[in-house]
């Protein structure tokens, strides 16, 4: 039987938004769930359908605008809707040259849910433009997502350069590439590698049990 | 096979371990060509070629991402034949039409992005609101035992008088007033299908027992009105004054009242 991730890559791949959002929308897991199970495994599934040769990459890339837009439309409607009391701050952003920004997306939308207040830098961003709006905005916690393996030197040096930021930002590290290789040498006690999206929910609520704790100390 | 030198696309002969056996003299000028083509092929499109391209799939054309003099990634469209065991490839390259669509996409992402959410939720608080304007905007209050008022308001489209509608015809149900004077006063637009949507709500009450009363009509409604049967059926009174004074108070009354 084909699996919801597959009807939703299906939706997606025929430029379906509305199809794409009711499936999501009628689902009666949680968010993250959806992200993981549905999401996720869908632009996996898209990605293995071009490995087999059924589809080109204008396809895909067709299929992760709407996937994109299908993910607003729903992250929109799950957000906590008490932004001014927002405590923390986490910004996201993918490495230069870098275009695989759902992850991002749907882990800004874990990070609404739980009223943080979220800046979304999108993709393809050069390290300046980071630095600058880093500076001016002041995150708690900033999300780097790399997918590309030839780009491991750029993150390196992406790691270094935001763990120096005035108020020493926590620094994430997720995506394809956290996933498939091991970068366990980049972690440091302000930098965290994240393998998937279930546990940089449970990094988000750790992160914030401790510092409710701290505050109260 | 000589010619080959000089087709103008990147092209490869190979074996079927991916031993490089010729190539075209634009392929070293797009790639680092080594021994074998593998090594120019991107660890993500590996096992695509492993998969097929290989003696016994004759004829295949895929995409693959192959490294380029230019460029650690850059898409291709890959056409392959086998001669037995001698596999020849021709590279078309793919990467500037997917830059022109990426970056179409990007645009469109950003309009996406913009596309302000809050404005669609805005649009569907507006529509609650509407439909509860058009629910308040014809109330059905009783002013005595005998006499319902319903003053309307606003615009009368079958939207509005479907939604009033139910309410009157229930509580009017419940009850044993004899008439239900409806003010037209603060109506402006009477529409077509309102017009429709009166008659079979008048209808409605005539059946239930009452007669119904209007005020209010303006010279101008009253000349598109004047044939609905629902205006003729009922009695027409010039304004909401005359209409409470001849209604209102019960006719015993009236005549103490005048004597």
């Amino acid at each position: 039987m084909q699996q919801t991730y597959e009807k939703f890559a299906a939706f997606l791949l025929e430029g379906n938004h509305k199809e794409a959002y009711e499936l999501l929308q009628n689902e009666k897991e949680d968010s993250l769930t959806i992200y993981m199970e549905i999401v996720t495994k869908a632009m996996q599934h898209i990605g293995e359908l071009w490995q087999t040769n059924q589809i080109t990459v204008a396809d895909e890339h067709l299929a992760t605008s709407v996937c994109d837009y299908v993910l607003s439309h729903y992250t929109f409607k799950h957000m906590s809707k008490e932004e001014e009391t927002a405590k923390h701050k986490i910004m996201f952003l993918c490495l230069e040259e870098e275009q695989h920004t759902i992850g991002t997306k749907m882990a800004a939308a874990l990070c609404q849910e739980k009223n943080w207040k979220v800046k979304l830098l999108g993709a393809n961003l050069p390290l300046e433009y980071v630095i600058s709006s880093a500076n001016k905005w002041k995150p708690d916690v900033i999300g780097l997502s790399a997918a590309i393996a030839y780009r491991l030197p750029v993150l390196k040096q992406y790691i270094e350069t935001l763990e120096e930021l005035e108020g020493k930002p926590k620094v994430i590290i997720s995506g394809r590439l956290a996933s498939t290789f091991d970068l366990s040498n980049y972690q440091s006690d302000q930098t965290f590698v994240l393998k998937d999206l279930r546990s940089f929910n449970s990094w988000l609520e750790n992160y914030q049990k401790g510092v409710s704790v701290n505050g109260a100390s | 096979m000589v010619q080959v030198k000089h087709l103008p696309l990147p092209y490869f002969e190979i074996n079927k371990n991916y031993d490089i056996q010729s190539i075209s003299s634009i392929t070293s000028k797009t790639f680092a060509v080594g021994d074998n083509f593998l090594n120019i092929v991107d660890d993500d499109s590996k096992k695509k070629v492993e998969e097929y391209i290989q003696p016994k799939v004759k004829d295949i054309e895929m995409e693959l991402v192959l490294n380029t003099i230019e460029a650690p990634t850059s898409l291709f469209n890959v056409y392959v034949t086998w001669e037995g065991e001698t596999g020849h490839i021709i590279c078309q390259p793919l990467q500037d039409q997917l830059e022109k669509l990426s970056k179409q996409l990007d645009d469109l992402r950003a309009r996406l992005t913009s596309s302000d959410f809050d404005l669609i939720e805005k649009k569907e608080e507006l529509e609650q609101t509407l439909i509860r304007v058009n629910k308040l905007s014809g109330p059905f209050l009783p002013l005595s035992e005998r006499l319902v008022f319903v003053p309307l308001f606003g615009d009368l489209d079958k939207h509005m008088l479907r939604l009033i509608k139910p309410h009157i015809v229930d509580a009017l149900n419940q009850s044993d007033y004899s008439y239900i004077l409806f003010d037209f006063s603060a109506v402006d637009v009477i529409t077509q299908e309102g017009l429709t949507e009166l008659d079979q709500f008048f209808q409605t009450i005539q059946l239930l027992g009452q007669k119904t009363i209007i005020s209010g009509i303006k010279p101008a409604q009253a000349t598109t009105i004047k044939f609905s049967n629902w205006f003729r059926q009922s009695i027409k009174v010039a304004n909401l004054e005359t209409a409470i004074n001849r209604y209102l108070v019960p006719s015993k009354q009236k005549n103490k009242y005048s004597s």
